[in-house]
C-alpha cells in the first residue's frame, strides 16, 4: 500500500501466513493495516465516515492512497488482486481474478459477489460487506465490547442479527414496508379511479332510465340559434366547442359550456362585489380630505372676486383718466388758438381786458392744461395704486389656484395608491386620473356581464332540456356504453379487491417478521451457544462456576439481545457483564463473543482480524486469550496485533507454525516519520520436532 | 464418556476421566519414561501444543502441600528434553485437580490459580468439579478448537423464514416467492398479487 493513512510511502506487506502477528507502538501503523485490509475489500471505512480525504496519508507524495490485496479462494478457486486507490476527489477499483479483470462498478460487484454474495441484495452491497466484515472477520478495538456494555437494545440486535445472517431478514422487512407503503398509495388511486367509474355508471344508468321513460318528441335546436349561442359565449370568454346540435357530443358540449359559465358567473360576481367595496372606500377616502381644503377653496373663491372687482375699478379709473388727457388737449388747444387771436378787444363779448394777463393765463392753460378744467386732484396715483393692487391679487389668485390644483392632485394620488393593488388585481388601470369613475365603469360593465352570463346559462339549459327529450335515436348507443362501462368497473372492482388481499399478506408477513427475525437469532445463538461457552472457558480461570450465555428475547416485536453471565448456580438470571466482571474481564468476553461469531458463523473470509484484543487483560485472562487465538489459527487465518513486544514476541511463540507446512509472520512497525514505519518482517520457525517427550525425546 | 453425577468423583474418577479427555483430544501420555508421572496421581501427556501434566490429591491441604514439587518436577522434564531455544519450553501446563471441597482454602486455591510463574497453572476442586463435564470443561483450555466449533447450518437466515412464518399462519408459498423475488430485486407485491388465483 501507500498514501493509506500511515502508510505515506509504498510497503508490500507479506500476509501469505496462518497467522499474522503485527507488532508497533501507537500511531505506528498497526490499525492503518487492518483498515487497508477493510478499505480494499469494501471501499468503506465506517468507523472514519464516509470522506475518503482522511484515508489520504497527509505526506502522500502522489496525493493519492491506494491498496493492493491479494486474496486466496477457497479450494482450488485461486487467487484474485484487489486494487483500490482514491485521491480525494474519484475512486478507482479494479479486480484482477482467474476469469477476467474487472474496473469500476463491475468490479465492486464482482467483489461482493466472491466474498459476500448475500450483500447484493441490499441496497448498497458495499456497505452491507463493510458491516459484515466489521461485525465478524475484523475486531477493531473497543468496539466489540460496545455490544456487551453500552448499546441499545435495538443496536445490539441489528448488531448480533448482522452477525448471524438475520440482518438479511431486517432487510426483507424494510424493503417489504416500503413496497407495501407505495402498494397502498397506488392501489388507493385505482380505487379513486374505480368510484369515478361507479359514478359514471350511476349516471349514466339514470340518464337511461330518464330517456327511456321521456317523450321522444322534442324540437330539434336550431342551427342558428346553436351557433349564435356559442359565439356569444366566445365573447364572453368560454372555449368553442365545434359540434353539431344534433351529435352525440352535443349535451357534453353544454355540459362543459355550462360549467364554463358558471365559473365565469362565478369570477364575475366576485370581482363585482370586490369593485363594490372599492367604490365604497373611495368614496370613504374623498370624504376624509374634503373638509380641510374648503376655507381654502372660499378664501381663494373671495380672492377671485376682490380680483374682479379691482379689475372694473382699474377700467373706470383709465377711462376717467383718457377723458382727463382729452379734455386737457382740447384746453391746450383751445388756449394756443386764442393767445394766437388776442386783440383788443374780446372776439365773444367785444370788451376790452387785459391783454397781457389773459396771455399769461392762456400760456399758463397752454403749457399745463391738466391744472386747469374738472380734472380731480391725484387721479393719477389712484390708477397707479388700483394697478398695484390689481397685480397683488392676480398673484394671490394665481397662488391659491395652484395650492388647490396641488391638493387635488394629491388627494387623486391618495385614493388611487390606496386602491392601486386591488384595482390592479381587477383588471383596472391604476392610471386613470379619476378612480371613482373607473371604478364606477368597471361595475357597470360587470352587471352587464353577469346579465348575460345568465341569460347564456339559460339558453344552453334550454338546449340541454331539447336534448334529453330529443336523445331516444342514441339510446342504444348509450345503453352500449353503460355496458362496456359496467364491464370496465367490474374489472377495477376485481383489480382493487386483488391488490388488497396482497396488501394484506404483505401486512401479515410485515407484523410476523420482527418475531421471525428474534426466532432466527435465537435459533443461531443456540447454534453457537457450545461455542461461545467452550472459547469463554478458555479464558476464564474459573470456568467452571461461570457460564455465558447469549439472552434474545422479543419484547413488544423488539428484539432484545444481550450476553449475559450466569453464577455458580443454575437457573439464575444472568447478569449484565459490567456487574460482575472486571474491565478486563469485560474486554476478554467481548473477544470470545467476537470469535464465537467469527467461528460459528460463517463470516465472508476465513480470517479474523483482531487489532489490539489483549489491552487491560490481567496475566490469566491474557494467556488464556493468547491460547484461545492459536487454538483458533487451526480454523481461522489469525492476525493480530500489540502494543507491546513483549506480548508480540509471547504471540509470534505460540503462533508459531505448528509444522513444516505452516507459517507465522512477526510484523514490527519500528520508529514512524513521514515517510511512514520502519517495517521489519520476520518468519516464525516451527519446533524441529513437533512431540519432544513421545519417543526419544531431545536426543 | 457417561455423565456420572450421580457418583461422587475420586482421586482415581478425576484421574481416569482427564486421561479420557486429553487423549481423546490428540493428546499422547507419556508413560513410562518419567517414574513421576507414570502413577495413578501423576500423568504426563504431550500434544504439538503443549506438554500438560496432571496430577490429583485426595484433600486441598495435599495440593497446597504438593503442587510444587509436581512443578518442580515438570519443570525437569520440560527443561530436559527441549531445547532451551524451542518455543514448547514455554508450554508447560499443570493441571491440579481435588475431589475435596475448599471451602476454607479458597484463597490459597486463587493464589496457586494465579502463579504464573515457571508453569501455567489450572487448579479445579471439589467447588468446581462436580462431574466429569466439569472436567471436560475444565481442561477446555488445552484441547484443540476444531472439535469443538460448529458452524452454523447452511441454511440462510431467508430460507428459514418459510417454515417460521408459518407458525404465525402464513402459508409457506408465500413467503417462499417473497424470498425469491427480494434475492432476485423483484418487485414485492406483485410478485404476492400474482399469487391471487386469477378468476
Amino acid at each position: 500500500m501507500s498514501g493509506f493513512r500511515g502508510f505515506a510511502t509504498r510497503q508490500q506487506i507479506d500476509l501469505d501466513a496462518d497467522a499474522i502477528v503485527v507488532v508497533g507502538s501507537n500511531g505506528h501503523g498497526k490499525t492503518s493495516l487492518f483498515d487497508a485490509i477493510l478499505w480494499a475489500l469494501s471501499g468503506r471505512i465506517p468507523r472514519l465516515g464516509a470522506t475518503e480525504k482522511v484515508f489520504i496519508s497527509l505526506y502522500s507524495a502522489s496525493g493519492e492512497a491506494r491498496v493492493e490485496l491479494s486474496l486466496r479462494l477457497p479450494g482450488e478457486g485461486g487467487q484474485i488482486a484487489i486494487t483500490r486507490s482514491c485521491d480525494g476527489e474519484q475512486s478507482k477499483v479494479s479486480l484482477v481474478t482467474p476469469d477476467g479483470q474487472y474496473q469500476g462498478a463491475s468490479a465492486e460487484a464482482r467483489i461482493v459477489e466472491l466474498v459476500w454474495p448475500d450483500a447484493a441484495a441490499s441496497t448498497d452491497a458495499s456497505d452491507a460487506l463493510a458491516s459484515v466484515l466489521t461485525r465478524s472477520v475484523y475486531l477493531q478495538q473497543d468496539l466489540v465490547r460496545h455490544f456487551v456494555e453500552a448499546a441499545s437494545d435495538q443496536e445490539r440486535f441489528a448488531a448480533v442479527s448482522a452477525l448471524l445472517g438475520a440482518g438479511r431478514v431486517i432487510d426483507l422487512q424494510a424493503d417489504l414496508e416500503r413496497a407495501k407503503k407505495a402498494w397502498t398509495t397506488a392501489t388507493n388511486t385505482r380505487l379513486a379511479e374505480l368510484e369515478a367509474s361507479r359514478e359514471r355508471l350511476e349516471n349514466l344508468d339514470r340518464r337511461v332510465a330518464e330517456i327511456s321513460g321521456g317523450s321522444s318528441q322534442a324540437e330539434a335546436i336550431p342551427v342558428e340559434a346553436w351557433t349564435g349561442w356559442w359565439k356569444e359565449l366566445d365573447a364572453v370568454g368560454v372555449p368553442t366547442i365545434e359540434v353539431e346540435p344534433a351529435s352525440r357530443e352535443a349535451a357534453a358540449a353544454i355540459h362543459k359550456a355550462i360549467i364554463w359559465l358558471e365559473v365565469l358567473r362565478r369570477s364575475a360576481s366576485r370581482r363585482a362585489e370586490a369593485l363594490e367595496v372599492i367604490r365604497q372606500d373611495v368614496e370613504s377616502l374623498l370624504r376624509q380630505h374634503a373638509p380641510d381644503t374648503e376655507p381654502i377653496r372660499a378664501r381663494f373663491a373671495e380672492s377671485v372676486k376682490r380680483l374682479e372687482a379691482l379689475k372694473i375699478e382699474v377700467r373706470e379709473e383709465q377711462s376717467h383718466q383718457a377723458d382727463r388727457v382729452q379734455k386737457a388737449e382740447q384746453l391746450k388747444a383751445m388756449a394756443d388758438l386764442a393767445i394766437q387771436n388776442l386783440g383788443a378787444k374780446c372776439p365773444v363779448c367785444n370788451q376790452t381786458y387785459d391783454r397781457w394777463a389773459t396771455r399769461r393765463r392762456l400760456q399758463k392753460v397752454a403749457q399745463h392744461p391738466m391744472d386747469f378744467g374738472e380734472v380731480q386732484p391725484g387721479t393719477d396715483s389712484r390708477l397707479t395704486l388700483l394697478t398695484n393692487q390689481l397685480a397683488d391679487q392676480e398673484k394671490a389668485v394665481s397662488s391659491m389656484q395652484a395650492l388647490l390644483t396641488g391638493i387635488d392632485a394629491t388627494e387623486q394620488q391618495v385614493v388611487r395608491q390606496a386602491i392601486e393593488a386591488r384595482l390592479h388585481d381587477l383588471g383596472v388601470e391604476a392610471s386613470e386620473d379619476d378612480a371613482a369613475t373607473a371604478v364606477a365603469r368597471r361595475l357597470s360593465d360587470g352587471q352587464a356581464l353577469l346579465l348575460k352570463i345568465g341569460e347564456l346559462q339559460r339558453t344552453g339549459e334550454s338546449f340541454a332540456a331539447r336534448l334529453v327529450q330529443g336523445s331516444a335515436a342514441g339510446l342504444d348507443e348509450l345503453r352500449r356504453d353503460v355496458e362496456i362501462l359496467r364491464k370496465e368497473v367490474v374489472q377495477r372492482e376485481r383489480e382493487v379487491t386483488g391488490r388488497n388481499r396482497a396488501g394484506e399478506r404483505a401486512q401479515a408477513v410485515i407484523e410476523g417478521l420482527p418475531k421471525a427475525t428474534s426466532a432466527v437469532v435465537e435459533q443461531r445463538l443456540t447454534e453457537i451457544a457450545p461455542l461461545l461457552q467452550s472459547i469463554y472457558s478458555r479464558v476464564d480461570p474459573q470456568p467452571a462456576s461461570r457460564a455465558v450465555a447469549f439472552l434474545s428475547r422479543v419484547v413488544r416485536g423488539q428484539g432484545r439481545p444481550s450476553a449475559g453471565v450466569r453464577g455458580p448456580v443454575g437457573g439464575e438470571e444472568p447478569e449484565t457483564p459490567h456487574v460482575v466482571l472486571s474491565s478486563g474481564q469485560r474486554n476478554a468476553l467481548a473477544v470470545c463473543v467476537f470469535l464465537a461469531s467469527n467461528i460459528g458463523c460463517k463470516p465472508p473470509l476465513s480470517v479474523a482480524l483482531l487489532d489490539d484484543p489483549l489491552q487491560s487483560l490481567d496475566e490469566v485472562n491474557l494467556l488464556g486469550l493468547v491460547d484461545l487465538v492459536r487454538r483458533a489459527k487451526a480454523v481461522r487465518q489469525i492476525c493480530i496485533s500489540t502494543r507491546d513486544e513483549r506480548l508480540g514476541a509471547l504471540l509470534a511463540r505460540k503462533l508459531r507454525p505448528s509444522g513444516p507446512t505452516g507459517r507465522t509472520v512477526l510484523i514490527e512497525l519500528g520508529s514512524w516519520s513521514r515517510n511512514g514505519p520502519v517495517l521489519r518482517q520476520t518468519s516464525s520457525q516451527s519446533d524441529p520436532v513437533r512431540l519432544r517427550l513421545v519417543g526419544s525425546g531431545r536426543g | 464418556m457417561t455423565d456420572e453425577s450421580s457418583a461422587p468423583l475420586t482421586p482415581s474418577g478425576l484421574m481416569a476421566a482427564s486421561t479420557a479427555i486429553l487423549v481423546g483430544s490428540g493428546y499422547q501420555q507419556i508413560a513410562g519414561r518419567f517414574s513421576n508421572w507414570d502413577g495413578p496421581t501423576s500423568r504426563l501427556f504431550e500434544d504439538p501444543c503443549n506438554i500438560v501434566g496432571v496430577g490429583v490429591f485426595d484433600t486441598c491441604d495435599d495440593l497446597l502441600r504438593g503442587w510444587t514439587t509436581l512443578q518442580e518436577s515438570l519443570v525437569g522434564v520440560i527443561s530436559r528434553e527441549v531445547g532451551e531455544g524451542e518455543a514448547k519450553a514455554s508450554d508447560g501446563y499443570l493441571v491440579l485437580l481435588t475431589p475435596a471441597l475448599a471451602a476454607s482454602h479458597e484463597e490459597q486455591v486463587e493464589t496457586v490459580r494465579y502463579d504464573t510463574t515457571r508453569l501455567r497453572k489450572l487448579v479445579a476442586t471439589g467447588q468446581d468439579l462436580r462431574s466429569v463435564v466439569d472436567v471436560e470443561r475444565y481442561l477446555r483450555g488445552l484441547l484443540p478448537l476444531r472439535q469443538e466449533h460448529a458452524e452454523l447450518s447452511a441454511e440462510s437466515a431467508l430460507d428459514m423464514l418459510p417454515a417460521l412464518l408459518c407458525k404465525e399462519g402464513i402459508p409457506a408459498d408465500t413467503t417462499g416467492e417473497l424470498v425469491r423475488a427480494f434475492r432476485a430485486q423483484a418487485p414485492l407485491l406483485e410478485r404476492l398479487h400474482e399469487l391471487e388465483p386469477q378468476e
